[in-house]
C-alpha cells in the first residue's frame, strides 16, 4: 500500500465511522498527552476571545484556530478536494448557488447543535465586516436545520474555497449582532452609514467571556500564560473521540524565541521557517524536518517602465544565466527546489493543470550562456571588458532590493546576483526592511527586487494574480504602478489580454475550460517572462517524533498540502497523530 | 513690619500682581514645569508624524502577516482583515493630530488599533509593572554594583583588582544585550542545561496561584532572574568605568589631600568625600536610565519571553499599531522628564554650589 493510500485510507475510515454510526459517542475523559506546539500570540487585554475582532482567537492561535471555531471543510491538495470538517456535504447547485449541509451531530462545547443559525450569523456579521466573500455571494437562505443555502453572483471555485474555509462561530455568542446586522442590511443600509460605522465599532469591541468550540479543542483567557497558551480537550464535539490530545500547548514567540525549545525538547512541532543553519543543528538534535512545498517562493521583479528591463530579450538572457538550482539550495538547502517550469505557478500544481504536451511546450531556461550572450547580441547590446552595454554603451547595471528578515530568501538571491555579475552585468545587492520594501515595490520605486512569485492556493489564477495584479498597475490603487508590466500587448503576431486570460483562469466552474485559460496564461508568462521565478521554497518545519507518534512517510501526499490547510491540523483532527511512547 | 508692608501695597494690586507673576514666570520651578511639558508635546508630536512615516499601516501589515504566516491568498488574507480594525488609513493627518491630542489632553491615550476596543492605557497598565519589576530591579543592581567596583578600581588603581575588573568592564560593556541574551539561552540553557529554557519563560509560573505567598513570589523572582542577569551584565561595566574615573578625578582634588593630612581614614575619605562627589557626573546619567526603564529592554524581553512594555512596544511596530506606540513613547517621555526633573533637585542636595547658584539667580 504506497503511503499516499495509506493516508487516504485513514482519513476515509474516520469519515465513515461517524457517517455510518449516526451519531458520535461523547467520550467523557480526555485523552492522555500533550501536543507541543508553537504560535506568537498577544496576552491580554490585546487578547480576546472574540474572533471577529483584531487580537481575537484567528489571531493568537493561527492555524490551530481550525480546531477550535471548525470551518466546513479543508482542502486535500494532492486530491484535488475537499475534506469536511463541520460539514456533511457541500455542493453547487448549477452555477447560481452553493449548498453546505452541517453534520447533524456535530456540536459546541456547551452540547448545543451547530445549526444553520450559526453559519447564517456567521455572514451576517462578515457582511458588516466586508468580507471579500460577498464579491460572489448574494445572499444566504436557511434550507433547514443544517442546511444553508449561498445564493451566489458571482459563481466561482474561488467562492467555494472561501465558504467552506470560513470558520463557523456560535449564534448563541454573536446572534445579537447578526439579526441588527441582517435587519440594517435590509433596511438598505450601506457601510458608508453611520449606523453600520456604529454596528461596526460595536461588533470590534464586544469582549465575550467565553469561546464556544466546535472543534475538539477550546481556550479561556486564564489559559494564555505569559510562556505558552493551553487548548484543552472538550468532550462535544464530533472529533473529541477522535483526537489523541488531551490538550494542545502552544509556546509563545517567534522564531528566534522558539529556536532554543525546539532545541530543547520542549517543541514538538511549529510552522516557522528556519535558515539553514538552525535546520542543521535540528537534525544533529535528532528532530525530523518536514519538507512540504509552499507553492511560492522568491522571483526578481523587474521594472517594466525602466530599460532594459522592459526588453523581453534581457529578461529571457537573465534566465538562462541563473542557475536556479544553485540558488535554491544556496537559498535554503533542501528546503527549496528550482522553479523548472517556468509555468508562472507552483511546478507542483503543473501536471494537476496542464498536459504532458501541453507542459513539454514551455521553455525550462536551463543555464545556457552562449544562448544568453545571443539573445543580448540580438537587441544591440554588446560586451566590452567583460560588461555587458546597451546600444547607447549604458552598461546593464541595476540595484537589486530584497527583503532583508527573510532568511530563506538571503543566500538565494545573493547567488543569483553573483551569477549575473559573472556574467557581464552590474548588479549590486541591498537588503531593505520587508515592509518598506514591499511598500517601494507597490509605488513603483525599484529597478530591480525580489518578491514572492506565488501564493498558497490550489488555483494558478491565485498565483498569477500575486505579481500581475497584486504588484502590478492594474490592481488599480492609485500610485502604485508596481511593476508597470503591460498587460495588453500583441504577442506571436496576435494581440493578447493577459487580465481577461488570468480572470477566465478561474472564472466558472468547469475547470477544462480554466485549464485552457491556464495553459493561455503559462504560454505567454514563459515567454515574456514578467518576473523570473528562482526557486519554491518548502517548508522545514521541525517535527520531534520523540513527543509526537504516528507522523507519515516523507512521501506521504499529506505534507503536500499547502496555503491555509495546514496539514498537521489535518493530522491532528484525524487522529493520525498521536503521543509518542 | 509685614502688616504695614501689605497695607502699603494694597493699593498697587495690579503691579504686585504682575511682579508676581514675572516672579513666577522666572522661578526655577515653572522653567522645569513648562521646559517638561514643552518636551513632552514636541516627543508627541515628533513620534506622531514619524510613527506614521513607517512605511505600511496596520491594515497592509496584517495582510502581509497573514500571508506570510498563513500562505494564504490575498483575497483570503483581506477577508480575514477586513472591518477588524477600527482605523482609516485615509484620513487627514492633521485631523488624525487633533484627535489624537485632543484625547491626551484629557487623559485618554485611545484604543489599540490591532485590538480593536483594548484600552491603551490598559495595555500600559498590565505590562508596565513587570517592566519595572525586572529591568528596575537590574537598573538597582547594576548601579549599585557599577558605583561601589568603580570606587574600588579608582582607589586602588593600578592593581591587580583594577587591571581585572576594568578588562570585565570594557567586555561586558561591549557585547550587546541580546547578545548576552542568547548566551544565557543557548549555551546555558540548550547545551549546559543548567536550566529548563521553557520552564523560566514568562513572569511566572502559569501553575503557581498568584498571592502574596513564598511560593509565588520565588517563582517572581526566579522569572525575572535571567532578564535581570543580562540587564546587570550588559550595563554594569559602564556604571563601573564612569564611576572609576569620576573617581580618579575626584581623588586630585585638594580637599581630599587635606582629608589624607588630616589622617581620616580610607573608608571615611572614600565614602564622605570622594564617593559623594564622584557620583555627581553619574546622577544625570542614572536619571535618564530610570526614565527608560519605563520603556524596558525590548531584545531582552522578548528572548526571555517577558511580558513587559518592551515587549508590547517591540509587537506594536512591528504590527504598526500607532497608537500603542505613540502611548508608550507617551509614557517614556514622561518618565524621562520627571526622571530629569528629580535628577536636578538630587543636584541641588549633593552639590550645594548648584543650588546657591540657582538662589543667587533666582535673586
Amino acid at each position: 500500500m504506497t503511503a499516499r493510500l495509506r493516508i487516504s485510507w485513514i482519513i476515509a475510515l474516520v469519515v465513515m465511522v461517524f457517517m455510518l454510526g449516526g451519531a458520535v459517542l461523547a467520550q467523557d475523559e480526555a485523552p492522555a498527552g500533550v501536543f507541543y506546539g508553537g504560535w506568537p500570540y498577544s496576552l491580554p487585554p490585546d487578547s480576546h476571545l472574540n474572533s471577529f475582532s483584531a487580537g481575537g482567537p484567528q489571531t493568537n492561535t493561527g492555524v490551530y484556530h481550525d480546531l477550535i471555531e471548525m470551518p466546513s471543510a479543508i482542502y486535500l491538495w494532492s486530491e484535488a478536494r475537499y475534506q469536511p470538517l463541520l460539514a456533511e456535504s457541500f455542493g453547487f447547485e448549477g452555477e447560481s448557488a452553493y449548498v453546505i449541509t452541517l453534520r447533524s451531530d456535530a456540536m459546541w462545547n456547551d452540547g448545543t447543535p451547530v445549526t444553520s443559525d450559526d453559519l447564517i450569523a456567521t455572514y451576517a456579521i462578515g457582511r458588516i465586516l466586508g468580507w471579500s466573500d460577498y464579491t460572489y455571494i448574494d445572499y444566504l437562505e436557511r434550507v433547514d436545520d443544517h442546511t444553508v443555502r449561498f445564493v451566489l453572483k458571482n459563481p466561482s471555485i474561488v467562492a467555494e474555497r472561501l465558504m467552506l474555509k470560513t470558520r463557523v462561530r456560535a449564534a448563541a455568542t454573536y446572534a445579537d449582532f447578526a439579526e441588527r446586522a441582517t435587519a440594517l442590511y435590509d433596511s438598505g443600509a450601506t457601510n458608508e452609514s453611520a449606523e453600520w460605522q456604529a454596528l461596526l465599532q460595536e461588533i470590534r469591541d464586544f469582549r465575550p467571556e467565553t469561546l464556544l468550540a466546535s472543534g475538539p479543542y477550546h481556550y479561556t483567557l486564564e489559559d494564555m500564560g505569559d510562556s505558552y497558551i493551553t487548548l484543552t480537550w472538550q468532550p462535544n464535539s464530533h472529533l473529541s473521540s477522535v483526537v489523541q490530545f488531551g490538550e494542545i500547548r502552544l509556546w509563545n514567540g517567534e522564531t528566534e524565541a522558539v529556536t532554543p525549545l525546539f532545541l530543547n525538547g520542549d517543541i514538538a512541532y511549529g510552522t516557522y521557517g528556519f535558515p539553514p543553519a538552525t535546520e542543521a543543528s535540528f537534525v544533529d538534535a535528532g528532530i525530523r524536518i518536514i519538507r512540504g512545498p509552499q507553492y511560492t517562493g522568491p522571483a526578481i521583479y523587474f521594472n517594466h517602465s525602466l530599460a532594459p528591463w522592459n526588453i523581453k530579450e534581457v529578461r529571457q538572457a537573465m534566465a538562462y544565466v541563473i542557475d536556479r538550482a544553485e540558488a535554491a539550495f544556496l537559498g535554503k538547502g533542501l528546503s527549496a527546489r528550482p522553479v523548472t517550469f517556468m509555468a508562472g505557478f507552483s511546478d507542483n500544481l503543473v501536471p494537476v493543470w496542464l498536459s504532458e504536451d501541453q507542459t513539454a511546450q514551455l521553455n525550462p531556461y536551463e543555464v545556457n550562456l552562449e544562448r544568453a550572450a545571443e539573445l543580448l547580441q540580438s537587441v544591440g547590446f554588446t560586451q566590452v571588458d567583460g560588461v555587458w552595454q546597451d546600444a547607447s554603451g549604458a552598461p546593464v547595471a541595476a540595484e537589486l532590493t530584497f527583503p532583508a528578515e527573510f532568511a530563506d530568501w538571503v543566500g538565494g538571491v545573493q547567488s543569483a546576483v553573483d551569477q549575473l555579475n559573472a556574467f557581464g552585468f552590474q548588479i549590486t545587492a541591498r537588503a531593505v526592511p520587508a515592509a518598506e520594501q514591499e511598500q517601494a515595490t507597490l509605488r513603483g520605486e525599484f529597478q530591480l527586487t525580489v518578491r514572492n512569485w506565488g501564493i498558497g492556493s490550489p488555483f494558478p489564477n491565485a498565483t498569477f494574480n500575486q505579481p500581475l495584479f497584486r504588484y502590478n498597475y492594474n490592481a488599480g490603487v492609485e500610485g502604485e504602478p508596481g511593476m508597470n508590466f503591460p498587460m495588453q500587448f500583441d504577442w506571436n503576431g496576435e494581440a493578447v489580454d493577459l487580465q481577461a486570460l488570468i480572470a477566465a483562469s478561474g472564472a466558472g466552474l468547469d475547470t477544462a475550460t480554466q485549464g485552457e485559460a491556464v495553459f493561455a496564461v503559462s504560454q505567454v508568462f514563459n515567454d515574456m517572462l514578467p518576473i523570473l521565478p528562482l526557486y519554491e521554497t518548502y517548508t522545514n518545519n521541525p517535527l520531534n517524533e520523540s513527543l509526537v507518534a504516528g507522523a507519515p512517510a516523507e512521501d506521504d501526499p499529506i505534507w503536500t498540502n499547502g496555503g491555509g490547510d495546514n496539514f498537521t491540523i489535518i493530522l491532528l483532527a484525524t487522529g493520525v497523530l498521536s503521543p509518542a511512547g | 513690619m509685614a502688616s504695614s508692608s501689605t497695607l502699603a501695597d494694597a493699593p498697587e494690586a495690579p503691579r504686585g500682581l504682575w511682579s508676581f507673576m514675572r516672579r513666577i514666570l522666572r522661578s526655577y520651578a515653572f522653567r522645569v514645569i513648562a521646559q517638561g511639558l514643552f518636551t513632552i508635546w514636541a516627543v508627541t508630536t515628533f513620534t506622531f508624524i514619524l510613527i506614521r512615516q513607517m512605511p505600511g499601516n496596520p491594515i497592509q501589515i496584517r495582510i502581509s502577516q497573514i500571508i506570510q504566516a498563513q500562505n494564504v491568498t490575498y483575497e483570503e488574507a483581506l477577508a480575514q482583515a477586513a472591518g477588524l480594525f477600527d482605523f482609516d488609513p485615509n484620513a487627514p493627518l492633521i485631523v488624525q493630530y487633533v484627535d489624537y491630542l485632543g484625547k491626551v489632553l484629557q487623559g485618554n491615550l485611545g484604543e489599540s488599533i490591532t485590538s480593536a476596543g483594548t484600552p491603551v492605557l490598559g495595555q500600559i497598565m498590565r505590562f508596565l509593572p513587570w517592566t519595572l519589576f525586572s529591568i528596575g530591579l537590574g537598573l538597582l543592581f547594576s548601579f549599585t554594583i557599577g558605583v561601589f567596583v568603580g570606587i574600588a578600581m579608582a582607589y586602588w588603581r593600578g592593581s591587580f583588582f583594577d587591571n581585572v575588573m576594568t578588562i570585565i568592564a570594557s567586555i561586558t560593556f561591549s557585547i550587546p544585550n541580546y547578545l548576552i541574551a542568547l548566551l544565557i539561552v543557548l549555551v546555558l540553557g540548550v547545551q549546559l542545561q543548567l536550566f529548563s529554557v521553557g520552564q523560566l519563560r514568562g513572569a511566572v509560573d502559569p501553575e503557581v496561584q498568584p498571592g502574596f505567598t513564598l511560593e509565588y513570589i520565588g517563582s517572581l523572582l526566579e522569572h525575572a532572574f535571567l532578564p535581570v542577569v543580562t540587564y546587570i551584565s550588559a550595563t554594569v561595566g559602564g556604571w563601573m568605568l564612569t564611576m572609576k574615573s569620576s573617581t580618579l578625578s575626584t581623588l586630585g582634588e585638594e580637599y581630599v589631600t587635606a582629608a589624607r593630612a588630616r589622617g581620616l581614614r580610607s573608608w571615611r575619605i572614600l565614602t564622605a568625600y570622594v564617593g559623594r562627589n564622584a557620583m555627581l557626573p553619574l546622577v544625570t546619567q542614572l536619571a535618564v536610565s530610570i526614565g527608560f526603564v519605563i520603556g524596558g529592554s525590548v531584545i531582552i524581553e522578548v528572548i526571555f519571553v517577558y511580558p513587559g512594555l518592551g515587549g508590547l512596544l517591540s509587537s506594536a511596530i512591528a504590527n504598526r499599531d500607532y497608537t500603542t506606540m505613540q502611548g508608550v513613547f507617551l509614557i517614556i517621555a514622561f518618565a524621562v522628564v520627571i526622571a530629569n526633573t528629580l535628577a536636578d533637585v538630587l543636584y541641588g542636595i549633593l552639590d550645594p554650589r548648584i543650588r546657591i547658584g540657582e538662589e543667587k539667580k533666582a535673586r
